[in-house]
Parts: structure tokens; C-alpha cells; sequence
């Protein structure tokens, strides 16, 4: 059977495809299906994906210093230039928070070897949390728990 | 005590860049006079741009890990103290990126270390730096502290009990990464692998510290009780291929560094084993690192080809007799 998509190669597979709430099965060639697969992929990523918050800007949004755009970063992971954090802050946010897990910086500093005043707390939290486990009061260290996350910038 | 060396060495690296110039194709022969006049009361440094070394001298810094094979391809340069524990790397991936290596388990010792280099430099350099992302970095994976620590390990009964897969899961479940001895994208070689912490934002130095000596010590755990399953399983042979990789190495005459290292494997199983003696482990390491291709052209101060090559590194075997023994019962 030919191809239904490029109508050149034999068709080797099929795709199912669900119009107006119908079933409807594509026969296509191994070329058609990876590129429905990427075109896929890439609708996705525009409409609901990692650019969902960009308010209209989508994934062409770009660092005004270096021109590195947002879709770059998604897919590398690499960043331009220093500016680059600065300009695409936001929409940087859930890539960084996919792969490190956290958003906000805990460790030294330039000017200190740490910044004390979040990692006193976050110290008088852990033991407070391990005070509250120890005498089993879970609610306590729920609340606690959810403060550390926050203060970490760790995701749920 | 007999630990088994199964820590071989702890590496801490820390990743840093400019303020205002882009992460790829900065131009940064002028940084390299500032970063040597920052260091000059932290000891004896040297300057080695990727330019003026020769392949075989660049490969020479790869095998003795004082720099990254990335380096090479990028065209950097390498500023290494004279005791070669510290080295920074000029225009790799990041426009710098210091680290200290020491032996066995020192994790923190490095991290000590590095601190006033870094404090200096930063200094010097002004590093690129936000509140809420840390020190920002070339690459996403490294952003925050810029920090990845990692430990050398010698895992030959994880690996020849395949308990190995097993264990690789459980570590990269706790966000450490498992990789050959060069690093990302390489592979293991004489059962040598290094793990390293993944997440590098969101968590302090020492907390990065403190979790990967704590999987590297769940490691060794693991690895010796391999160990006692392998002898447990088959002594006899066990021994005897022990016995045997001591002999090959011990008397012949071209041998290929694949080969070398999976025998001095065994032999360094035999050591654990009390089955060989070993007088002097710190010429064993060095002969280790010698044997490697580009550091035998070096010794040798010519280029080599494969078979010179494996003749050499065959009549440098010979130190293995002055240093190992078979163990007097």
C-alpha cells in the first residue's frame, strides 16, 4: 500500500488520527511517520508544553544581548549568555525547575560563603522538623516540609 | 587496614563565567594575566594554552585529569599549580572552571581548597551572578552553585558479579550520575567508574559534599561485600586468575593498555585478597597514569605507534616485579 501522507513509498505502518471525535487510521512510510511524529511534538510544545506561560510570545521569545532564542534553551539546555537569566527569567523557570528539581539558589555567594540568612532558617527548620517527627506531630511537620520546599524553590 | 582502594581519587569542580560576555566565543587571552596575578600567593602556577601544546601533550593532561577533553576541542587554555591538585580551566564549556583533585575519599578537603582560589578569582573576574539562579552557567545542568563533586571508584566485584546495573539504579535514583573515568560520554576502563552529583541549584556545597561521600561510602559497603561473594563463589579460580594476570604482566613483551588494565585489575584484587603484596601504592597509581598512550610518547619523548606502543608499556610492566610480590603465606 502507498503511502496516504507523501503518496511516493510504501506505507509500512499506520497512524491513528481522531477528527470530530471519529477514529481515522493513516497509513504512512517510515519518513511520514517521524516527521507527524515531530510536527506532533513541536504543537504540542507550542500549545501546551514548556512555553505555556510566555502570555503570546511562545517558544520565539530571545535574549536581546546574545539573540539566543527560548526553543534553544528548551533543547539544549544551554544558555547564551549571562543575560540571557536575566531577560527570560521566567520562562527559563520551568526548564531549570525540570532538570535541577529547584529554582532558587541556596549555596555561596560572591560576597559570603553562604547567604546566611535563608540557610539559618532553613537550619532552625530542619531541626524543628526532626523535633516534630520525633514527637510525632505530622501536622507540624507538614506545614514545616512545605516552608523548606519553598525556601529550597524545590517543586512538590 | 585494607580499604580495597576502592576510592581511587575525589575531584571537586566549580563553574564560573563573566559578567556581560557571552558563554560561547569570548575572547579570553586577556582574562589569562588576570587569573595568574590573582593566584600569585596561592602558589606555583603554570599556563598551558591548547595552541601551543602538541596532541600527544594535550592527551598527556586528559589521562593525568588535570584537564577535560572538551578543552582540546574548544581551544582553552590550563592554569596548573605545580603539586597538580589545582587546575583551572580557561574557555571549556564555561568561561573558567577550577577543580581540585585529591586522593581517596576528600571531597571536602577540595571543596577547602578551591575556596580562597575561587574567592580570588571572583574577585579578579567578576563572575556572572543572580539571587535566585546562583552562578549562572553555560549549561542549565550546572547553574547555582556550579558545583559538581565526584569520586573515582574501583568496582571490579560490583562488575564481575553484575551487581553493577543494580547498583548504578540505585544511585541515580539519589540524583548522582555513574560515569567512565574521563568523564561524561566515556567509558569505564580497569572497572574504574566516577560518580558525581546531578543537581547543583537548590542545595548548598556542603550538602552537595555530604550526599556524594555518603552514596560513595554506600558504594564501598557494596563493593566489598561483592568482593567476599566473589571469593566465596570460586576461589580456586579466582586466585588462579588473579595469579595468572600477575604472570602475563610480569613476563611479556607487547601488551595493549585495554589488556593492561583489565589484568592490573586483578592484580590490585590480589593485593585486596592478600594474595600479592604491594610495597609501594603510590608507584603503582603513577604507573597506572604512565601507561596510558600520549604519557608513553611522553616518557619515551617521541611519538609512538600502537606496536611501540604496547612494547613499551610491556618493558614498563617490569616495575610491577620490584613493587609487587606474591604475598609470603
Amino acid at each position: 500500500m502507498l503511502c496516504q501522507r507523501c503518496k511516493k513509498r510504501e506505507a509500512t505502518g499506520y497512524m491513528e488520527k481522531t477528527v470530530g471525535g471519529e477514529k481515522t487510521r493513516i497509513y504512512v512510510c517510515p519518513e511520514c511517520f517521524k516527521q507527524a511524529q515531530m510536527e506532533m511534538f513541536s504543537s504540542i510544545e507550542d500549545d501546551f508544553g514548556l512555553f505555556s506561560g510566555l502570555s503570546g510570545q511562545g517558544s520565539r521569545a530571545k535574549c536581546s544581548k546574545c539573540g539566543t532564542t527560548l526553543r534553544e534553551i528548551s533543547e539544549t539546555c544551554f544558555v547564551g549568555c549571562p543575560y540571557c537569566y536575566k531577560e527570560l527569567r521566567e520562562q527559563i523557570k520551568p526548564i531549570v525547575r525540570n532538570i535541577q528539581s529547584a529554582v532558587m539558589h541556596i549555596g555561596s555567594t560572591p560576597n559570603s560563603e553562604r547567604s546566611d540568612d535563608k540557610l539559618n532558617e532553613i537550619a532552625q527548620l530542619e531541626e524543628q522538623l526532626r523535633h516534630a517527627a520525633a514527637t510525632e506531630n505530622y501536622e507540624q511537620a507538614l506545614s514545616i516540609q512545605a516552608r523548606l520546599r519553598e525556601l529550597k524553590g524545590e517543586s512538590k | 587496614m585494607n580499604d580495597g582502594n576502592i576510592i581511587l581519587s575525589s575531584r571537586v569542580r566549580l563553574a564560573r563565567n563573566i559578567e556581560g560576555m557571552p558563554f560561547r566565543g569570548a575572547a579570553l587571552g586577556p582574562i589569562q594575566s588576570k587569573v595568574m596575578n590573582a593566584l600569585h600567593d596561592k602558589g606555583s602556577y603554570m599556563l598551558y594554552s591548547m595552541q601551543g601544546l602538541n596532541p600527544i601533550e594535550q592527551t598527556s593532561y586528559v589521562e593525568r585529569h588535570l584537564i577535560s577533553k572538551e578543552l582540546i576541542d574548544y581551544g582553552g587554555a590550563a592554569i596548573i599549580r605545580n603539586d597538580n591538585k589545582i587546575s583551572i580551566m580557561l574557555g571549556e564549556e564555561d568561561h573558567v572552571r577550577e577543580q581540585c583533585i585529591l586522593d581517596g575519599l576528600r571531597l571536602g578537603e577540595a571543596y577547602n581548597e578551591l575556596k580562597p582560589i575561587d574567592k580570588s578569582l571572583c574577585d579578579a573576574l567578576h563572575f556572572a551572578f543572580d539571587p535566585d539562579y546562583g552562578y549562572l552557567t553555560s549549561c542549565l545542568t550546572n547553574v547555582g552553585t556550579g558545583m559538581r563533586a565526584s569520586v573515582m571508584m574501583f568496582l571490579p566485584a560490583l562488575t564481575l558479579t553484575d551487581s553493577l546495573g543494580r547498583c548504578i539504579s540505585g544511585v541515580t535514583r539519589l540524583n548522582m550520575a555513574v560515569r567512565g573515568v574521563y568523564g561524561e560520554g566515556s567509558k569505564s576502563e580497569g572497572y574504574v567508574y566516577q560518580i558525581s552529583n546531578q543537581k547543583t541549584l537548590g542545595i548548598t556545597e556542603n550538602d552537595i559534599v555530604a550526599s556524594v561521600e555518603n552514596v560513595a561510602n554506600h558504594v564501598v559497603e557494596a563493593e566489598l561485600r561483592a568482593r567476599e561473594a566473589l571469593m566465596q563463589s570460586d576461589p580456586a579460580g579466582l586466585k588462579d586468575r588473579i595469579l595468572r594476570s600477575y604472570g602475563i604482566l610480569t613476563n611479556c613483551y607487547m601488551i595493549t593498555k585495554s589488556e593492561f588494565m583489565e589484568l592490573i585489575a586483578f592484580v590490585k584484587l590480589g593485593i585486596y585478597y592478600n594474595i600479592l603484596r604491594c610495597d609501594d601504592q603510590t608507584a603503582l597509581d603513577s604507573l597506572i597514569t604512565n601507561i596510558q598512550p600520549a604519557n608513553l610518547c611522553i616518557y619515551k619523548g617521541r611519538r609512538l605507534d600502537g606496536g611501540e606502543r604496547d612494547k613499551v608499556r610491556a618493558s614498563m610492566c617490569e616495575q610491577i616485579r620490584k613493587i609487587v610480590n606474591l604475598q609470603e603465606v
